[in-house]
């Protein structure tokens, strides 16, 4: 255990760097520990899942790099940069320039997301309007191109279509189009497929694959499912409880995963071609609402293999080759409790 | 249509069930429209088994689940439950049979009632059927909650004060309080966390092998219903294109869209998910407002030929359990080396 750092290596190739992210929510005289002490870097072209089950606080990681959260949020103690740049201490104006034309989104309803008054023309031409400056002809043959981009069929046609007049799963595609018309460096998708048939599912995590490479973009998927999460990334962060509890690459993760609760995660989902046999290893009880910053781990109550330890004091997340841990089992506690 | 008629021990038979909506002219127009959302379904449940019933949505499987359960009143077909007819019962035999057949809904949030008390909600069953009252029902709710792991301390309680998992586990218990023999799942679990679900998934499973239940179980995500399913019919705008047992179903699919349901599913295993196994098939599911001739599929189907445009191809029973509605489904089995969802997939 010499060599673990406490925290992730810093890449020189790094796109996006977040270090110690936390954010709170104040509501009804109570506050929410949504996200706390959240680090990770994101190097050039690579994708990274973020996965982790509802109120892990993985949407509000996506939505506070994008600096969208509500204004009953607070994002203390943190740094955002994006090449260099601190995005937390941007003014709005400086932060709009980055929106769509450096990080863009996409969620994961798309017929909330589009206006329903707009058609998908319309959609387009004031993105293309507000992040490149093309009108008219341009703006049209551009639109076009993005379009068949996401391979809509007849995108000439599909122009002057309503949100309502498209399935869901084209609606996504739509989305992905306007997400991409601003050549952004990163793409955040929460949740792109969530909505949608599996086997458009299927079809959405592809583009997103294809994108990636052929854009040369860097992608953060956030998605409760370990599956979606695998298909697209290079690494993957696991989060439980507002925390990083686990930080490797795909194959580490899912094939050798060392947090207890990666590891109830997956022996918990049944697998399409696995042993029906044996019964799902179901995790007892339910993620709690964190009412107070956490002091120790918060997966302890639920966790098959907690110590003493494990309900005292908040385990680090240490990388030992390059695969981050936040547990005491995993890491070791003799005599190494952290002050 | 139908796989076999001679009911081993089945508990419910259906046959050629038909559930279309909104039969009716629109204003302005003469051309008469309607949403064929089962359009001739059959199958049966024998006894203490549990039948998944899976495809995307708009497929028609809630709208079986909601006939098989006299939620709606069929177009046509027949639904026998224990060799009696139950489409147009008399509401005697109505209310005997309602309580042989309950329900469990997808959303545990909407289906309490969030100003009554646990207790109140469990007993509720019991007081209308005449079956306990007071201490006895007191007893019996005890008891029902503790067969689905919650503590008796839930009884004085609101439904808000309990998590997803937790609300299914008491809508479980309503649906038991009666002792039914089969219940109906519409998608219990996919309101619920990953965590949660393997509880719920497991509880079901304990519940059947204590109580002989028999489950028609209704969802879309593929590997829950393999994992707790015995038998599993695949559904596609409004049809069953195939029918097996779960093991042999998801081994060998016959059917092109079960091919494609079943590689569409996303693996854990990245090196699976990379390999180019992972086969995906083009084009949207059509509208159910207005299907496609002949087999629903062809729109999408990699192997269709001029014949699946116009013929309608019937559910061929190889065995029986396993059925297949499709016109080439031996030529395929035969040629899956050259299977062109992947070998598509290879060239790009």
């Amino acid at each position: 255990m010499a060599e673990s750092v406490p925290v992730a290596p810093q890449d020189a190739a790094s796109l996006l760097s977040v270090r110690d992210l936390s954010v709170c929510f104040h509501a009804k005289g109570e506050t929410v520990h949504a996200v706390n002490g959240v680090s990770f870097d994101l190097a050039r072209g690579e994708a990274i899942g973020i996965v982790g089950e509802s109120g892990s606080g993985k949407s509000t990681v996506a939505l506070a790099i994008m600096q969208l959260l509500a204004p009953a949020a607070e994002i203390s103690g943190s740094h955002v940069t994006l090449e260099g740049r601190d995005l937390l201490a941007m003014n709005p104006r400086a932060m709009r320039q980055v929106r769509g034309r450096e990080i863009a989104l996409v969620f994961q309803d798309p017929m909330t997301a589009l206006n329903p008054v707009l058609t998908v023309g319309q959609h387009m031409q004031e993105a293309l309007y507000l992040h490149e400056g093309l009108k008219g002809q341009a703006a049209f043959i551009r639109s076009v191109e993005l379009l068949n981009l996401v391979g809509i069929a007849a995108p000439e046609s599909r122009l002057s279509a309503y949100p309502h007049q498209l399935s869901g799963g084209m609606r996504q595609r739509v989305m992905i189009a306007l997400a991409v018309s601003g050549n952004p460096k990163l793409l955040i998708a929460d949740e792109p497929t969530t909505a949608l048939d599996v086997t458009i599912q299927a079809q959405i995590l592809q583009l997103l694959a294809r994108l990636r490479d052929e854009l040369d973009m860097s992608i953060i998927l956030v998605s409760h499912d370990l599956g979606v999460v695998a298909s697209l990334s290079d690494r993957v962060l696991v989060m439980y409880g507002g925390t990083v509890v686990e930080d490797a690459t795909a194959e580490q993760v899912l094939l050798y995963p060392k947090h207890p609760y990666t590891s109830a995660l997956i022996a918990a989902r049944p697998e399409i071609d696995g042993d029906r046999d044996v019964p799902l290893r179901a995790i007892p009880g339910a993620a709690g609402r964190q009412c107070e910053p956490p002091s120790s781990c918060s997966f302890a109550p639920r966790c098959p293999e907690c110590m003493d330890v494990c309900s005292q004091s908040l385990p680090p997340l240490l990388f030992v080759n390059g695969h981050g841990t936040a547990c005491w089992k995993v890491s070791g506690i003799d005599g190494e409790r952290i002050p | 249509m139908t796989a076999s008629k001679t009911a081993d021990n089945s508990l419910l038979q259906v046959d050629n069930l038909k559930v279309h909506f909104g039969q009716g002219r629109r204003l302005f127009s003469r051309s008469r429209w309607s949403v064929r959302a089962v359009d001739g379904v059959s199958f049966q449940i024998r006894e203490g088994e549990t039948l998944g019933l899976v495809g995307e949505s708009g497929c028609g499987k809630s709208t079986v689940g909601r006939a098989v359960a006299q939620l709606l009143t069929p177009t046509s077909g027949m639904i026998s439950f224990d060799g009696e007819d139950v489409t147009g019962m008399d509401s005697a035999r109505e209310r005997r049979f309602r309580r042989d057949l309950q329900i469990v809904f997808q959303d545990p949030y909407s289906s309490l009632d969030p100003r009554m008390r646990i207790g109140a909600a469990i007993r509720e069953p019991l007081i209308i059927h005449g079956i306990a009252r007071g201490r006895e029902a007191d007893a019996r709710v005890t008891e029902l909650l503790d067969a689905v792991g919650l503590p008796v301390s839930a009884v004085e309680r609101y439904p808000h004060e309990f998590s997803g998992g937790q609300r299914q586990r008491i809508a479980i218990a309503r649906a038991l309080a009666l002792e039914p023999r089969l219940i109906v799942c519409d998608e219990p679990i996919s309101a619920l966390d990953v965590s949660v679900q393997a509880q719920i998934v497991n509880l079901l499973g304990e519940l059947q092998k204590r109580r002989r239940l028999t489950f028609l179980f209704i969802a879309h995500d593929l590997a829950v219903v393999r994992h707790i399913s015995h038998r599993i019919a695949v559904m596609y705008l409004g049809r069953i294109v195939e029918t097996g047992d779960s093991e042999t179903l998801c081994r060998e699919p016959l059917h092109p869209y079960t091919k494609a349901l079943f590689g569409a599913v996303p693996r854990t295993d990245p090196r699976a998910a990379r390999s180019g196994d992972w086969s995906v098939i083009e084009g949207e599911i059509p509208s159910p407002l207005n299907p496609p001739n002949g087999c629903h599929f062809h729109t999408r189907c990699p192997f269709a030929r001029e014949v699946c445009r116009h013929s309608d191809p019937p559910l061929e029973a190889l065995s029986k359990d396993r059925g297949v509605a499709c016109h080439f489904w031996r030529e395929i089995r035969a040629n899956t080396g050259a299977d062109p969802i992947k070998t598509k997939k290879a060239a790009t």
